[in-house]
């Protein structure tokens, strides 16, 4: 792949790029520092990139490497949590109306700040940019079950936050049975 | 079937469970309120992050600075190919000169102490498979790096070191309780003879070219030793 050919590609991608980079790290001027590193560094090493068709995930794998090199207390941070957490089943309730009414997207957002990082990323990747296991799994360079099992703890603690916001404010009709 | 877990709920809703994983999930489904319920939570959520998540800020002021980089690249390397030009004439292919890289020798040399003799600094990767290091620093590096496997040597793990914004990969090993770290320093400017130093804040410093890259063996053997332990490791064949 030609440097020019790369540099389109990465254009054609730049909002989605930005984006990436921007969950990892949690500000705008630096997402793009970022991303303008990582596509100087995909460019010295784009004999790599056999796939064009795999040029989006291959740069988003690059744009991560870079941050994590920047930040390796995220990542150690991440094994931690990780090496803690047990998956638990959250509660089931009846959210689904003020789920479709869309009355919890602001709770929803401050769940999604709570976090680790790479659980929301690869939300992300999963929800809006539409990747597959596989595909996320060789972005973040894990194998496909810490992927699954990554997308399952960020949405169950999800879950049990709306169920506590819902419960503490009398919204829905509480526990089902 | 009891109740499947939250994991294969989760992985159900993504399509992404085997076929037949999906199919035992989807039959006990239809007899499980509770799952049910729980399963219209999880495809109600999707859309809910997909909201929250999926806002795209512009992206022009990024894109002209993609452009930007491909031609600064483009200009460093017109002044580079100037340089070595004029280069080439004026040494008249003299080798280019140790001092020049001194500043980035000496650092390397601390991280050496730092990571390869002390353990203050840990390694990125800890692994004696020299296959694995190389995978690991494939992406990381603009050249392809081999790593060494001497005999009655350990390989110990692998880092890489930044020494003013540029990344130096760093392999540790063990010879006989005796520490050495092998550093690359990026693509050579020619076929080089092996040189050493002794005494550089301490330690012997080796640099040797092979398969067009710069190489430099931090060790506390002799120099003459330590030249020796680096010819031999740079002449495996892969």
């Amino acid at each position: 792949m030609t440097e020019n050919e790369l540099l389109t590609i990465a254009i054609s991608v730049a909002s989605r790029l930005k984006r990436f980079a921007h969950h990892l790290c949690g500000d705008p001027d630096g997402a793009e520092d970022l991303v303008q590193e990582g596509f100087l560094r995909a460019l010295a090493c784009r004999a790599q990139l056999h796939d064009a068709s795999r040029t989006l995930p291959w740069l988003l794998m690059i744009v991560r490497r870079l941050f994590l090199e920047k930040h390796r207390r995220a990542e150690r941070q991440l094994r931690l949590i990780e090496a803690d957490a047990t998956l638990m089943d959250p509660p089931i309730g009846n959210l689904e109306e003020e789920m479709l009414r869309g009355t919890l997207s602001e709770e929803m957002s401050n769940a999604l700040a709570a976090l680790p990082e790479e659980w929301r990323t690869c939300l992300l990747l999963r929800e809006v940019e539409g990747f597959s296991y596989q595909e996320i799994a060789e972005i973040f360079e894990c194998p496909v079950g810490t992927v699954r099992s990554r997308l399952a703890r960020a949405r169950a603690e999800l879950l049990v936050s709306l169920h506590t916001y819902a419960a503490e404010r009398g919204i829905g009709q509480g526990e089902r049975r | 079937m009891s109740c499947p877990r939250f994991e294969s709920l989760s992985a159900e809703v993504d399509g992404e469970l085997s076929q037949l994983e999906a199919e035992a999930v989807r039959s006990h489904l239809v007899g499980c309120d509770k799952c049910r319920a729980r399963r219209t939570e999880l495809l109600l959520l999707q859309g809910g992050v997909r909201n929250a998540l999926g806002i795209t800020s512009s992206s022009d002021g990024l894109k002209a600075r993609l452009v930007a980089t491909v031609q600064r690249r483009r200009r460093a390397r017109a002044v580079r190919f100037g340089l070595g030009l004029a280069a080439a004439v004026a040494v008249a292919g003299l080798i280019l000169p140790w001092v020049r890289g001194k500043d980035v020798v000496t650092e390397l040399v601390g991280d050496h102490l730092g990571t390869t003799v002390r353990g203050e600094e840990p390694f990125d990767l800890v692994s004696g498979d020299p296959t694995a290091v190389e995978r690991w620093f494939e992406g990381k590096l603009d050249y392809k790096l081999r790593i060494p496997s001497p005999t009655a040597t350990q390989l110990l793990g692998a880092r890489l070191c930044d020494v003013g914004g540029r990344q130096f990969p760093l392999a540790a090993y063990d010879r006989g309780g005796r520490r050495m770290s092998l550093f690359a320093l990026g693509a050579s400017a020619g076929s080089r003879g092996g040189t050493c130093r002794e005494g550089v804040a301490g330690f012997t410093v080796c640099r040797q070219a092979a398969d067009g890259i710069d190489y430099l063996l931090v060790s506390d053997y002799p120099g003459p030793e330590a030249k020796g332990i680096l010819t031999a490791m740079l002449s495996e064949r892969p």
